[in-house]
């Protein structure tokens, strides 16, 4: 079964590398877009370069750059930059389950989770930032390694948590024991975790009419209903009474939701999000 | 009861099976992937709604059904199994059909009557009835077994109206031998028949009561007499009732109606002779008896030839033998002295070699033709030797050109045929050899030359006298001058030579046969003709004098003995009178209400329960509402028509149909077809369109406006269209539609290919055409072209011309294409990856031939598109692209 789901998610990753250049045009656009809420970047004592300032007195001597100071009749400093540390965690759930439209014309929530999980990473990247795949030993600076190891994911949540801010993507669909369990890791580790989740209105709302036979998409399982409406009061109360209890979870242990409607404008719903991030990064800082 | 269409029952087998059907089959559910599944678990929804339906609604869904069924056996109360609680009464009944030809308008609609008459006596009398018929066609030969009303209406069902007059003499002597009384019906018509007094005498004599009678609701009209003049015809009417008018159509050979008149009792009408030739009988509209069709030219006949006997030591040798032998494929041969030969006037007298005529023979021969004969002469050594310079198409030189020789270099083969040539179209393979020929003599008035060779050496020529013509074939049968007594073509050649001759056939009156005459067509009782009659007895060379149509020579064309006959149903001497029946005769009473009523009630009953049955399923169990009505309303309506109906499924309207024109060349049609069929698939594969089909398409009767091309491969012998074609293909043509017209004239020499052309596209409204020029959309609608390989190497394709187009009509579209190129034949390759035919060149030029197919289906299906600015930068790209 492990081993099916490995190669389903392989063959799915394989099928979605074909929109991987929408996908990073769009996220990029979107990540230009959110830079302006950040400030620019501050020198410190990293090993990359940021400025020459003029020298000042009193400073030691051994701070000049002599080979710019000869350039000129002023004496040089040269400034490297401030070392970030690894504040940033992305994650964004590639599970078969959420690799799902409700029509061919509706959007895919996993396209839509992708989109969302990569705007953010590019944004940061943007800004100066080095942003940690979750799973990945190192940060990164590049967007193509984001991309591929954002897309390669194959947990059904993270499953470290460095200090910092985790940005987790998820459908929100699975045992809350798991995310109860991850919350509290992250506490311990002194990670704050955003968790935007991806939601289809239809599937909400179960806009489904008829006679229909379900199907579970981890496994071979069927059930059969035979009107549709006659269930769909149950079905919504029980698919509110779990995502309740999901922001219940979060709200004990200091973790923010963001609900994500595939539906709805995407800017306007990753806005708070990336201001959220930064937010609880400068808090922590 | 009894049922008039027992078979209908067994839909009722059906009947457990809705019931299984129902119980276990539900409509496939839709299939869902939903993320969120682990939410149905455990919700409280109806498990399933197979075998829900309740006992009782089963019940009444069979019940309706069964009522379905019953009423579609459409039952009837019978007296066999009689209802016993009704007073037994026996009665007889004497049935009398009239089945001669006067009778055959509304016989079925009478017979309909009469039967729905039985049916009610028998469900009334409830006892056993008995019947008695008398089929006047039968005359003296009257069986009068008594019959059930079951075995009555069987027999009833099965008689139709004989192409017979009413014997009554002769039926009046049998009902001589009917005793006892009976209620009298007569399914009779209102005119008079020879000894019908006496017949109704003897018929009242029987009846007990009043005579019931049937008569026919139209009232016959009959062809008195059609004689041809030298403007048209004049027409004999007569008819019962008032004056008759009626509207008659003249009928070619083939069943199509040439001209149609408006003609009284006695009219003249005009017709010209070229008409005339064509018209081979006539009908009156509306009247559906032999005596309303009449025959006025002999089709199917042979012509009758005339073979000079000789006696040779060797026949076999002869070139007599062969010529003999050929002309008794093609015609009746008959051999005897020339005196006798030409007193029988026959359609041509063929000479093999012969020498001089007589001067007597001169004379007789010279009226023989000027009056319309054809004399038909083979050369050879007595002919060349004889010096003879009468009887030719011109003098003739006394030694052969000789063909074949050692030093001899002229081209033996036998060059194109013109097309005033009677021999237009035929193709004579290779292995005709000639080696001698007779030539004439230079100066004099230049015959006919109906054949030539290569060389332009006349190999048939002809000369018209009179009325006739002289035809002189310069070759010769025997060894040495030509092998064609050895193939076929002597037989083509003589069958084409035939067609020139004037006396085809001829009236019997003016020559008794010499033996039995074969009926060749005949008219049946309705007046339809039929021309492959089987089982028909011949006419006797002594019966033939005072021949008339009777039940065992039907009438129709009658062949044989040097004679042909026209046999008509109405003769000279036939005179057609009313007569009126008196009052002992009573009309047919009303039908019995309850029994008419059976039938529609079950129908009625057996749906009104199974939409009872739809309702209260409906409100029962909502969700399966439509698949349950949709399958009610199939069995309702589907299984008791399906034996009826079962036809192909139709093509729908909105698929896209390949049409080709069917022409009278069933191997040009097969390879259209095939052509069609690769470029269907080539267009499937790599384009939007998905034809549904490929369809042979007459232009005559089926609808032109589902395709939007039309591709028309011309045959090597085409026909003329019909004056229905061209106007349907015209309008075809100006309301968007596209002709593509295939001449394949790159296989055929200029004129050839100019001919076949001009002949089957004549009468239709061709644009100025040019061919296509280089930024002529059609050579980008879909691939870029610029040269158009075929069958023959580059094809020519022509297209309306510019300068003609209306821009706003049909977006421009050319209404026709023309191309020589033989498309279909590479095309035909297409369908699978054996090639039918290989092309002249390498794949790439069959590739590009698809390429041609293609752009032409999507020019006449998108029009001018490709030519919007748009696609400029693009396809100006592609241009350079490909200038690389």
């Amino acid at each position: 079964m492990q081993e099916s789901l490995y190669n389903q998610a392989n063959i799915i990753a394989d099928t979605i590398a074909g929109e991987i250049p929408i996908l990073v045009k769009s996220a990029q656009n979107i990540a230009s877009q959110l830079i302006g809420f950040h400030a620019k970047k501050q020198a410190g004592n990293s090993d990359e370069f940021f400025q020459f300032r003029p020298y000042s007195n009193g400073e030691s001597v051994a701070n000049i750059d002599w080979r710019q100071s000869a350039k000129s009749d002023k004496a040089y400093v040269k400034q490297k930059e401030q070392q970030s540390p690894r504040r940033f965690q992305i994650f964004c759930l590639q599970a078969p389950r959420i690799n799902w439209q409700y029509s061919p014309e509706s959007p895919n929530k996993r396209n839509i989770a992708n989109i969302y999980a990569l705007s953010i990473g590019f944004a940061l990247l943007d800004i100066g930032e080095s942003v940690l795949v979750a799973g990945q030993k190192k940060t990164t600076k590049s967007k193509t390694t984001i991309t591929q190891s954002l897309l390669s994911m194959r947990d059904e949540l993270p499953k470290d948590f460095p200090k910092g801010v985790s940005i987790i993507f998820h459908d929100g669909l699975c045992d809350l024991a798991i995310f109860e369990n991850i919350f509290k890791r992250a506490n311990s580790a002194g990670n704050k975790i955003i968790l935007g989740l991806i939601k289809d209105e239809n599937e909400a709302g179960f806009n489904f009419k008829g006679r229909i036979e379900f199907q579970n998409i981890d496994s071979d399982e069927k059930i059969l209903i035979e009107n549709c409406d006659e269930i769909r009061a149950q079905y919504i109360a029980k698919y509110q009474e779990h995502f309740s209890k999901l922001e219940e979870l979060a709200n004990r242990n200091n973790v923010l939701i963001h609900n994500i409607y595939c539906g709805q404008e995407i800017l306007n719903q990753i806005m708070p999000i990336w201001q959220n991030a930064l937010l609880l990064e400068e808090v922590k800082l | 009861m009894n049922l008039l269409y027992p078979l209908a029952l067994a839909a009722l087998v059906s009947l457990p099976i809705i019931f299984i059907i129902s119980k276990i089959i539900p409509p496939s559910p839709k299939q869902q992937n939903l993320p969120a599944f682990e939410f149905l678990r455990g919700l409280d929804a109806q498990k399933s709604v197979v075998n829900d339906a309740p006992f009782w609604l089963k019940i009444l869904r069979a019940l309706g059904i069964l009522l379905l069924v019953l009423g579609l056996a459409a039952p009837y109360f019978s007296t066999q199994q009689g209802n016993k609680t009704q007073t037994p009464q026996a009665k007889n009944y004497l049935i009398v059909v009239e089945d001669g030809f006067s009778n055959a308008n509304d016989f079925n609609n009478a017979k309909q009557k009469l039967a729905n008459f039985i049916k009610s006596e028998a469900a009334k009398t409830g006892t056993s009835a008995q019947f008695t018929l008398i089929k006047t066609s039968l005359g003296a030969a009257q069986d009068f077994s008594v019959k059930s009303d079951i075995a009555l209406l069987t027999e009833l069902d099965n008689i139709n109206p004989a192409p017979v007059f009413n014997n009554y003499i002769a039926v009046n002597q049998a009902l001589t031998r009917f005793s006892g009384n009976a209620i009298v019906i007569c399914l009779c018509d209102n005119s008079y028949h020879e000894g019908q007094e006496e017949f109704i005498k003897r018929l009242k004599d029987i009846a007990n009561g009043t005579l019931i009678l049937i008569p026919p609701e139209r009232n016959l009209i009959i062809i008195k007499n059609i004689k041809e003049d030298d403007n048209g015809y004049n027409i004999n009417l007569s008819g019962l009732g008032a004056m008759p008018k009626a509207i008659l159509d003249f009928y070619d050979k083939d069943g199509k109606i040439v001209t149609t008149q408006n003609v009284g009792a006695n009219s003249i009408i005009q017709v010209p002779a070229f008409m005339r030739r064509e018209i081979y009988f006539a009908r009156i509209r509306g009247q559906e008896n032999a005596g309303a069709t009449r025959i006025i030219n002999i089709f199917n006949s042979r012509p009758l030839i005339g073979f000079e006997k000789h006696s040779f030591d060797s026949p076999l040798l002869a070139d007599e033998t062969y010529i003999a032998t050929a002309a008794n494929i093609k015609g009746e041969v008959f051999s005897d002295n020339l005196d006798k030969i030409i007193s029988k006037n026959p359609s041509a007298i063929v000479f093999a070699d012969r020498g001089k005529f007589t001067d007597n023979e001169y004379d007789e021969l010279q009226k023989y033709i000027q009056n319309g004969g054809m004399i038909i002469r083979f050369s050879g050594p007595l002919l060349l030797e004889s010096g003879e310079r009468r009887l030719l198409p011109q003098y003739i030189r006394p030694e052969a050109k000789i063909l074949s020789g050692n030093f001899t270099w002229n081209d033996k083969g036998i060059g194109t045929f013109d097309t005033n040539s009677p021999f237009y179209g035929l193709e004579l393979g290779n292995d005709a050899q000639i080696s001698r020929l007779a030539v004439f003599e230079t100066g004099g008035e230049p015959p006919e030359i109906w054949a030539q060779m290569k060389d332009k050496s006349p190999l048939v020529s002809a000369k018209k006298i009179g009325n006739g013509y002289v035809v002189l074939v310069h070759t010769g049968l025997m060894g040495g001058w030509s092998n064609l007594g050895l193939t076929k073509y002597l037989y083509e050649i003589l069958e084409r030579v035939l067609l020139r001759a004037q006396n085809i056939g001829l009236p019997a009156t003016s020559l008794p046969p010499t033996q039995a005459m074969q009926p060749i067509a005949t008219i049946d009782g309705n007046g339809k003709i039929n021309q492959n009659p089987m089982g028909q007895k011949s006419i006797l060379p002594d019966e033939w004098q005072n021949i008339k149509a009777d039940i065992n020579h039907p009438p129709g064309i009658y062949s044989g003995g040097g004679s042909t006959l026209i046999l008509n149903m109405i003769g000279d001497d036939f005179i057609l009178k009313p007569y009126k029946f008196d009052n002992s005769f009573g009309a047919l009473p009303e039908k019995n209400a309850k029994q008419a009523l059976l039938k529609p009630l079950l129908l009625l009953g057996g749906i009104l329960l199974l939409l009872i049955e739809m309702l209260l399923t409906f409100i029962i169990g909502r969700g399966r509402f439509w698949g349950k009505a949709l399958a009610i309303i199939i069995f309702a309506f589907g299984v008791p028509l399906s034996p009826h109906d079962a036809k192909a499924q139709p093509l729908k309207t909105d698929d896209m149909i390949m049409g080709y024109i069917a022409t009278p060349d069933a191997a040009t049609n097969q390879k259209a077809k095939a052509g069609l069929e690769g470029l269907k698939s080539a267009l499937t594969r790599r384009t939007n369109v998905e034809p549904a089909g490929v369809k042979a398409i007459d232009p005559e009767k089926d609808d032109l406006a589902l395709y939007p091309v039309l591709y028309w491969l011309l045959p090597d012998k085409p026909q003329p269209l019909s004056p229905i074609a061209k106007q349907k293909l015209n309008i075809f043509m100006e309301n968007g539609g596209m002709l593509f017209i295939d001449t394949r004239g790159g296989g055929r020499d200029a004129k050839t290919a100019q001919n076949i052309t001009q002949i089957a596209l004549g009468g239709l409204k061709i644009p100025p055409l040019e061919k296509v020029p280089q930024e002529h959309v059609l050579n980008k609608t879909f691939y870029l072209l610029r040269f158009y390989p075929a069958r023959f190497g580059n094809a020519n394709i022509w297209v309306e011309a510019r300068s003609a187009t209306d821009l706003t009509a049909n977006d421009g579209v050319s209404p026709i294409i023309i191309t020589d190129g033989d498309f279909a034949y590479v095309w035909a390759s297409g369908a699978n990856q054996s090639p039918i035919g290989a092309i002249n060149g390498d794949e790439l030029q069959k590739e590009l031939a698809f390429r041609v197919g293609i752009n032409i289906y999507l020019y006449a299906l998108t029009g001018q598109y490709k030519n919007d600015q748009v696609h400029i930068p693009l396809l100006l790209e592609r241009l350079r692209g490909r200038g690389r």
